[in-house]
């Protein structure tokens, strides 16, 4: 006999939690292991859990559900379930097998159902090879105003705003803060496309600073230069991201 | 454009202005020239009573004139206009009065003698007559212009206002929905109460004209039908107190004005927070003032994640547009707490 298909269910409404419980519950190839009001709780139930498939509400308190999952090493086979569909895109694009708009019926609530199933069965037979996927475009989620990090198995939200500057580290991005520094599984091109593009600039293939944390410029050697920022830091300034500079400070 | 003279008040003043030029022209051809009565009177009806019957058409050369974009064009109507009028007056008054006084040839004399000063009395009136016109017509021109742009200013002020006036956020509608579908499981008698507090809710809300204005007691009925739905999807998470004066109740306010305020409440408050959040209302009635406070603990440490006070900012507009003032919302944060206050004019 087959394994069970172990579900998690994450809604800050109960009664919004109510009806995919009850939905799940009239499948018996199904187990309900669980079930979470918040991101926060989502992201620990996942780790410690992990469930084979997860029904997932975006807008929750403290963190969102795309938050949540950009801070998973190992994304289960999501389902979405909200009343915005702004998101939709945003959510196949991080391999949502569906995205259920509420409120929805059984008949349609029983179709993503079997997507995931087959997207399980799938899994099953090639071996888990989703880690990372979530790492991919992200090209209509719009400005970033703030993001999640972790540092342990702790959960902290950086606001854009205190961000001072990013570095390139390999496969992360090592984000220099008010908080602290975090480093997160990342690409440059994502933050200089999604950061305000008044506020930071990419003077570098590896940095990305913030406009206001930089004090002086100084030229080191023919055609290199070098940024002093308020702490005292210096980083190198390509021959591009000197021409971007030289715009948005006009000298 | 209107007449001056000939429509309107004016008429009473221009009859007025030429009776006295009459008298005064009659007493001094009496008086100091010597002429008889008969003739005095004769001369100065005759060339005054003409002169102001002809007069009332110069407003045609006025606003002719003031179609011409270069000054050239001005000065060239003006020039035929004045000669062709005042030589027509001089001709016409002295072929009359020769006719009326055939034997007198002393006075004959005389009006041979001054042909030349009528001429310059002619451009002299024309002149004056003029130079009024332009100021009548400056006047009427100013005046239509405020209220073409008073008009503008009302027809801006209706569409602002119907912009600022607050929309219901479609995801309340289908969350509220969701709820409803969940509970028509486990509670039916609950899906029922809420599908009624639902549509009670978007009737009021939807069926209102954004410059209308309603009783407190009407919205804060609406308010609390919200409240009451937002409760049931929430549970626990939310909480709502009122505390109203029985004074406040038949105050007047923009119809949902208060709508925007609690939305905020939820959505910065109860969306944001993991604890429960309280909303807390508060309506006093001060001397002139009808004074609401509507308050919610917050989590200090979340961070919205999407611009936060637009809704805020639309009600301030709105207060600003109907009552002209822009101090009356105000908003105080501190400790998590967040307070917003409305102050609604009584007189």
């Amino acid at each position: 006999m087959m394994n069970k298909i172990r579900a998690l269910i994450i809604d800050d409404e109960e009664l919004a939690r109510e009806v995919i419980r009850s939905f799940l519950e009239k499948d018996d190839t199904i187990t309900i292991i669980g079930e979470c009001a918040n991101g926060f709780d989502g992201f620990k139930e996942i780790n410690e859990q992990k469930p084979d498939l997860v029904f997932l509400d975006v807008m929750m308190p403290k963190l969102t559900g795309f938050e949540m999952l950009e801070l998973l090493e190992e994304p289960p086979v999501v389902i979405f379930s909200t009343a915005h569909d702004e998101f939709a895109i945003r959510a196949f694009e991080q391999n949502a097998v569906d995205y259920l708009l509420k409120p929805y019926s059984q008949e349609r609530f029983v179709d993503a159902l079997a997507r995931a199933k087959a997207k399980l069965a799938l899994e099953g037979q090639a071996g888990k090879a989703l880690t990372g996927v979530v790492e991919q475009s992200r090209e209509h989620s719009g400005t970033l105003s703030r993001v999640a990090v972790r540092t342990g198995s702790k959960i902290q939200i950086v606001p854009v705003g205190k961000i001072r500057y990013l570095e390139a580290m390999d496969d992360y991005v090592k984000l220099h803060t008010e908080q602290g520094v975090f480093l997160k599984q990342d690409t440059m091109k994502h933050y200089d496309e999604h950061l305000p593009a008044e506020d930071f600039i990419r003077i570098h293939r590896s940095y990305i600073v913030r406009l206001k944390e930089i004090v002086r410029l100084e030229l080191l050697g023919k055609d290199s230069h070098v940024v002093f920022l308020q702490d005292g830091t210096q980083l190198s300034v390509s021959r591009s991201g000197y021409a971007l500079l030289k715009e948005a400070l006009g000298f | 454009m209107s007449h001056p003279v000939l429509r309107g008040s004016g008429n009473k003043v221009y009859l007025l202005v030429w009776v006295l030029m009459v008298c005064l022209h009659s007493a001094v051809l009496y008086f100091y020239y010597g002429w008889s009565l008969e003739i005095s009177a004769a001369d100065s009806l005759v060339y005054n009573l003409l002169f102001a019957s002809i007069a009332p058409g110069f407003w045609y050369i006025v606003t002719f004139a003031s179609l011409s974009k270069d000054d050239l064009a001005l000065v060239g109507t003006h020039l035929a206009g004045a000669t062709m009028a005042i030589l027509l007056w001089a001709a016409l008054s002295g072929f009359g009065l020769r006719f009326l006084f055939p034997d007198h040839p002393e006075y004959l004399a005389f009006l041979k003698r001054a042909y030349i000063w009528r001429l310059i009395i002619g451009v002299m009136d024309y002149s004056i007559t003029v130079l009024v016109f332009y100021l009548i017509k400056y006047y009427q021109d100013l005046q239509e212009r405020t209220h073409r742009e008073l008009e503008l200013q009302n027809l801006l002020k209706d569409s602002e206002l119907r912009m600022l006036k607050s929309q219901i956020n479609p995801h309340f509608i289908f969350n509220s929905l969701n709820s409803i579908s969940a509970l028509t499981l486990s509670k039916p008698d609950a899906a029922r109460e809420m599908v009624i507090k639902l549509s009670d809710f978007l009737r009021y809300s939807l069926g209102q004209d954004s410059a209308h204005m309603n009783t407190l007691a009407q919205e804060l009925e609406n308010a609390t039908l919200y409240m009451d739905i937002e409760k049931i999807r929430f549970g626990n998470r939310l909480r709502f107190e009122k505390e109203v004066a029985d004074a406040c109740l038949g105050v007047e306010v923009p119809n949902l004005i208060l709508q925007p305020i609690f939305e905020n409440a939820v959505k910065y408050g109860v969306h944001e927070s993991i604890n429960a959040v309280t909303i807390r209302l508060k309506c006093k009635a001060e001397p002139g003032m009808l004074e609401i406070f509507i308050g919610n603990n917050f989590d200090e440490e979340s961070m919205p994640s999407k611009g936060a006070g637009i809704g805020l900012e639309n009600v301030r507009k709105r207060l600003g547009l109907v009552y002209g003032r822009k101090d009356l919302l105000t908003v105080e944060q501190r400790e998590g707490e967040f307070m917003v206050k409305i102050s609604i004019p009584t007189e």
